[in-house]
């Protein structure tokens, strides 16, 4: 059977087959028992479970039957994010759920190649791209009963884009360009994260999780002015009770296979990522109720739960070169972890001296840069001459609330003319920074580490005629309205060495 | 299969060779050591009887610092392979150059812990070995041990051993960050593991097994994740859990 996923705006819309499919799958799915391993809120646990709290929000009642104990340890609360499982895990994660709902199409007798389609948000071919597909906002299905597609909290926006105020910065595909696919070497920035272990939330965001991945979640799901999440969508505890949930991230799972179709990047295939964690593992829920593993090699091109699109180029920043085939990457392994063809490197350059508490008002730091001469080359000839990346971190970022946002800019000390030039970078997204942040439960509790490319903004402070730097002003401020501090470790920055 | 490969991709991942490295060769240490110095051998000559008496009189006056350096090889041999993640973290942080004296200085904090815990876990295993014969002493503190791992005190030592402090990038501050990382993990560690500790120290002929043995099983406790702080069974089926397929 070949299932081919395809673009939810290239369907014979209004209500194409495709989408009357799924909201029927997903009425059958919501009609299931929790403790069904096919049911949908089991599904939706599998990415995160808060027992108190989806009783909180009706979604469950103190009397439902939970699934057992061990099986909750196992099964439930297995979302990977901020480390190097978060494509593979939610590669597998889609593959369990299409098989599902494709099962349950082909049985009542719908299509039997039925695919989960992609919300491909960021084609600018596409005008409407960044609307939510109407589907997913009727009230009533074209029969007049009432949709599950809607059928979510939602508290954002209905259409793709910045939220300056709580700081969500516009999505973009700059992660497309990101040529490497782990941050091996400390501070710096790879397509699909550090190296990590089993971690629902771990350390450090990779370029495609920190956007447009962390991004959508939060413009769908909203968040409310003191920061609680005003949707499902801003909580990885919620997240996939939403149906537009798989939307996105079958989205994102194609940026991802579009990214490995091109020969430049370099995939992480060594045997301790393709062999996933330990001692936990990936587990998931098959047709019939079983449970199987899948371990991230097997999400690989050519592997068993590879995925096929039906294009790779629109809205993904790829260009397919023409005689690309089969991406062959799957078949090379490396001892270790960074890829077999290239080697990462990174040098510190400099940090602040102190750990910060940003409240309600913004917090300044100097970060000194070490007078070396990795410094001086690195400030003298910056701007990827030599595909040089020089990397902001914020390191140790700490704080209660489910999904926060940090505003950064940069300073020079003092301009050629006496003045303070400020440049204002991306803001941060940092989605399930409570999680991260926590020591109570399964977590490390060491927060997260952001790695900010700020190459073309140290370019812009060479093109001012400096010619050496000491130091650099980091301004760290939350959005107006949130009432919970985030603490930062420390704030330093690290120069890439490629080979 | 595989999961025997995901657990072995885990010990190839640096630091972990190294501080496996370091742990057999202070099993070796132990192993060419004449077994007369060893704690173990004194625990295993002690009853309640003379338990004040010149036993350990004679081995806390005529040889202490046997005893010190006895129990210091002990914790070096056991503790290494817990450490792979504080220990990564201090030498990534630092900038270059900083490697070695942020590793001495971990050590140091580090050490430092145990050091103490062991002025009181030492004549805690005199007591304990004097209070039973052999293999009931033995029986006893392993099966506190184990009561100990499921509780949630010790969960939530284990989960402080996952913290992780601000290391400066560079100068003195980077020595003394280094010297409290080691400091917070070796307290976390102490915490966990202290009543495995006392069980190999019970153990005279088989000692160096018994003491490979717990390693094997503070090690599989350090493997399982962090969790909430409740009774629980032990982590260390957790994680043997996990060598199986489903
Ligand atoms: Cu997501």
């Amino acid at each position: 059977m070949t299932r081919i996923r395809k673009d939810i705006a290239k369907l014979n819309g209004p209500w194409p087959e495709e989408l009357l499919w799924y909201a029927r799958a997903v009425a059958a799915m919501r009609a299931r028992p929790f403790a069904d391993r096919t049911s949908w809120l089991y599904f939706g646990a599998i990415h995160g479970f808060d027992q108190n709290g989806w009783i909180r929000q009706n979604i469950i009642t103190a009397g439902t039957a939970v699934p057992p104990d061990i099986e909750q340890r196992n099964v439930l609360n297995q979302c990977q994010h901020a480390g190097w499982f978060f494509l593979p895990w939610h590669r597998g994660y889609l593959a369990a759920f299409e098989a599902l709902t494709a099962d349950w199409i082909a049985a009542q007798g719908g299509p039997d190649d039925w695919a989960l389609p992609y919300w491909n948000y960021l084609d600018s071919q596409n005008q409407d791209a960044r609307k939510i597909p109407a589907e997913f906002l009727a009230d009533k299905l074209p029969d007049g009963t009432d949709n599950p597609l809607s059928a979510a909290s939602r508290g954002g926006l209905q259409v793709l884009g910045p939220m300056p105020r709580i700081g969500i910065p516009d999505i973009n595909l700059d992660a497309q360009s990101i040529d490497i696919y782990t941050a091996v070497a400390p501070g710096v920035l790879g397509y699909g994260g550090p190296v990590s272990r089993f971690a629902q939330q771990g350390n450090s965001f990779g370029g495609i999780e920190a956007n447009p991945h962390g991004p959508v979640h939060v413009m769908i799901g909203g968040v409310t002015p003191t920061f609680q999440p005003a949707g499902w969508m801003t909580d990885p505890d919620y997240a996939a009770l939403d149906p537009v949930f798989w939307l996105h991230h079958c989205n994102i799972d194609r940026l991802w296979e579009a990214w490995l179709s091109d020969p430049a990047n370099s995939q992480e295939v060594s045997g301790i990522w393709k062999n996933g964690p330990f001692p936990r593992q990936f587990l998931m829920p098959t047709v019939s109720g079983g449970i199987d593993v899948f371990t991230p090699g097997e999400t690989l091109p050519g592997g068993p739960l590879a995925p096929l699109y039906d294009d790779l180029e629109d809205g993904t920043g790829i260009v397919i070169p023409a005689a690309a085939g089969e991406p062959e990457i799957a078949m090379v392994s490396s001892e270790r972890p960074g890829g077999a063809s290239r080697e990462m490197k990174s040098a510190l350059m400099g940090s602040n001296t102190e750990s910060l508490e940003v409240g309600d008002a913004s917090v300044s730091s100097r970060v000194g840069l070490r007078q070396t001469k990795m410094a001086e080359a690195a400030f003298a000839s910056p701007a990827a001459v030599d595909g040089t990346h020089i990397f902001l971190n914020l390191e140790g970022v700490r704080g209660s609330v489910p999904t926060g946002a940090l505003l950064v800019s940069l300073a020079v000390p003092s301009g050629p003319g006496g003045d303070r030039e400020i440049i204002e970078l991306e803001p941060v997204v940092l989605f399930g920074l409570g999680k991260a942040s926590s020591t109570e439960g399964s977590h490390a509790g060491n927060g997260f580490t952001v790695a900010i490319d700020i190459t073309s903004a140290v370019s812009r402070i060479q093109a001012d005629g400096r010619t050496s730097l000491d130091a650099l002003e980091v301004t760290v401020a939350q959005p107006k309205g949130a009432e919970s501090p985030i603490t930062v470790d420390r704030i330093s920055i690290y120069r890439q060495i490629s080979d | 299969m595989s999961r025997l490969a995901a657990f072995a991709f885990q010990l190839k991942l640096s630091p972990m060779p190294q501080l496996l490295g370091l742990s057999a060769a202070a099993f070796m240490v132990l192993g060419l050591q004449p077994a007369s110095v060893r704690i173990s051998s004194i625990c295993g000559g002690v009853s309640l009887d003379y338990l004040a008496d010149i036993l350990i009189l004679e081995a806390l006056v005529r040889s202490p610092s046997a005893l010190v350096l006895d129990w210091l090889i002990m914790v070096l041999a056991m503790m290494p392979p817990l450490l792979s993640l504080p220990v990564s973290h201090i030498l990534r942080a630092p900038a270059k150059g900083y490697r070695i004296g942020a590793a001495c200085l971990f050590a140091l904090g580090y050490g430092l812990c145990w050091l103490l815990a062991g002025a009181v876990l030492v004549p805690l295993a005199f007591v304990v070995a004097a209070a039973a014969p052999f293999p009931l002493d033995t029986v006893a503190s392993f099966a506190f041990a184990l009561v100990w791992s499921a509780s949630p005190s010790a969960q939530s030592a284990r989960n402080r051993c996952h913290r992780l402090r601000r290391i400066s990038a560079s100068g003195l501050r980077t020595l003394r960050d280094c010297a409290d990382q080691g400091a917070m993990t070796g307290t976390a560690c102490v915490a966990a593991c202290w009543p495995w500790m006392i069980v190999p120290m019970t153990v005279e002929n088989l000692h160096l097994t018994a003491m490979a043995a717990v390693t094997i099983v503070l090690f599989a406790e350090r493997l399982a994740p962090p969790a909430k702080p409740q009774w629980r069974s032990p982590p260390v089926w957790e994680t043997l859990a996990g060598f199986s397929p489903v």
